[in-house]
């Protein structure tokens, strides 16, 4: 029996990767436990029945790497756990930080390195996109409301707001320019970027890196259809050897180990494919390569159970994924069990 | 013509066709099954012309004034090279 705690478990409106993340595990391995662990008792994952075996919950980061570790150590100590797959953005420089100390306790997760997390920030697109001849939009840092000012004067409109974790806004005035940016800086702190906007479709890559620069699972699709707030809720997988070579080149050069998802805007003019994001994790469609025999986060446990990753076979188009939502019933009591107690076995053979 | 990306072109009796190397789909009429087929054997404007008038029942100007529109309509969708790219 191997035992993984997986995040990210809410898949309502702007879904986390979790629940794909524990559909292609059960996918691959019959004799699996899974631990959810949330920071919300509504993250919906946990009310399906096929997910988590047991859920806790757990402090966000920011609240301290001592409060995160504690709570683990004593989950750990109601049910162990060999493996953890953490799936938020915001959890990965905390985990990275954790990682030797939780290894120590028999936990084992694979994250990219250090330098490649801090290479792939917002700020530093940049600089990574020339070091590995990628093109990206043009990009300007700024702390401050004149710095911000500048930036667009020099950017012009329409352009980007991005905070430096989470969300990115399309401005087309100054007005709503300084709207963002004080909402963000608000949020998020800075720095803030500002992005030229590149008018065009957009495209995914998802891929597993085996840290030595090999990328053992790649997926490309281009986004069918795109939320009010920009994520994909279909997408088609496709194969253009133009975005490939821009993707490995991205994870070579970072020796990227682990799961991630690059994000590209293809210029409509052009054709050139931008750069846009690089996320430190799997994105929310994970599981929809899995289903055609393309099962990324399986890799994630070859390598931590067995040391290697075998490089899955391409991705082959011909295959599209629609984001469909529906209502679960759910009892009340579970829900109190996990408000009160902090924690709730949703299947009965698992002690929590 | 150079016709390398019509021939990765995945597409059915039906006329429903995919791009695998951008995602794309297409729905193409019975007509433009045909002549991309034709373009596929390595038919020029001139041949794609004379097989339509001899197989529909078109005045080879109209047949040509059709053939430039659905050419060019490929050629927007990136499945043909623009005319200056053109490799004959």
């Amino acid at each position: 029996m191997i035992t993984v705690a997986v995040t990210g478990l809410h898949a309502g409106e702007n879904p986390q990767p979790g629940v794909g993340v524990v559909r292609s595990l059960r996918r691959r391995f019959a004799d699996l436990r899974i631990v959810g662990l949330v920071y919300d008792v509504l993250e919906s994952g946990i009310y399906r029945d096929d997910i988590a075996d047991v859920v806790y919950n757990i402090p966000y980061p920011s609240t301290g790497l001592e409060a995160v570790l504690g709570r683990l150590d004593y989950i750990r100590a109601r049910t162990p756990f060999d493996i953890l797959i953490p799936t938020l953005d915001a959890e990965i420089p905390a985990m990275l930080k954790l990682q030797h100390v939780l290894a120590a306790r028999g936990v084992r997760m694979l994250l990219p390195s250090p330098e490649a997390m801090a290479a792939r920030q917002k700020s530093e697109l940049p600089a990574l996109a020339t070091a590995c001849g990628v093109p990206t939009p043009k990009s300007r840092k700024v702390l401050d409301v004149p710095g911000a000012l500048a930036a667009a004067e020099e950017l012009g409109y329409p352009l980007f707001v991005k905070g430096p974790y989470y969300e990115a806004y399309k401005v087309e005035t100054v007005p709503a320019l300084l709207e963002h940016f004080y909402a963000l800086m608000g949020r998020w702190g800075g720095p803030i970027i500002l992005q030229e906007a590149i008018v065009g479709q957009e495209f995914n890559v998802m891929a597993v890196g085996d840290g030595d620069g090999n990328a053992a699972g790649f997926c490309t699709i281009r986004k069918m259809i795109v939320s009010s707030q920009g994520k994909g809720y279909g997408g088609i997988v496709m194969r253009d050897p133009a975005l490939t070579d821009a993707g490995l080149a991205l994870i070579r050069h970072l020796k990227w180990r682990g799961p991630c998802e690059l994000e590209f805007i293809q210029d409509e003019g052009s054709g050139t494919y931008y750069l846009l994001e690089i996320n430190p994790r799997f994105p929310a469609w994970v599981d929809f390569p899995s289903t055609i025999g393309h099962n990324m986060p399986a890799l994630i446990l070859d390598a931590l159970l067995d040391g290697r990753m075998t490089p899955l076979a391409p991705c082959e188009p011909g295959y599209f994924y629609i984001r469909h939502t529906e209502d679960l019933t759910c009892r009340v009591t579970d829900m109190g069990q996990l408000t009160t107690f902090g924690e709730w076995a949703c299947r009965a053979t698992v002690p929590a | 013509m150079y016709t390398a990306k019509l021939r990765d072109l995945l597409m059915n009796e039906n006329g429903f066709a995919f791009d695998p190397s951008t995602g794309y789909t297409y729905n193409v009429n019975p007509v433009g099954v045909e002549v991309i087929g034709w373009l596929k054997e390595g038919c020029d404007e001139a041949e794609l012309t004379r097989r339509l008038t001899a197989e529909y029942d078109v005045d080879a100007p109209t047949a040509q004034r059709d053939l430039e529109a659905f050419l060019g309509a490929l050629q927007r969708n990136g499945l043909l090279p623009q005319r200056e790219e053109v490799l004959v």
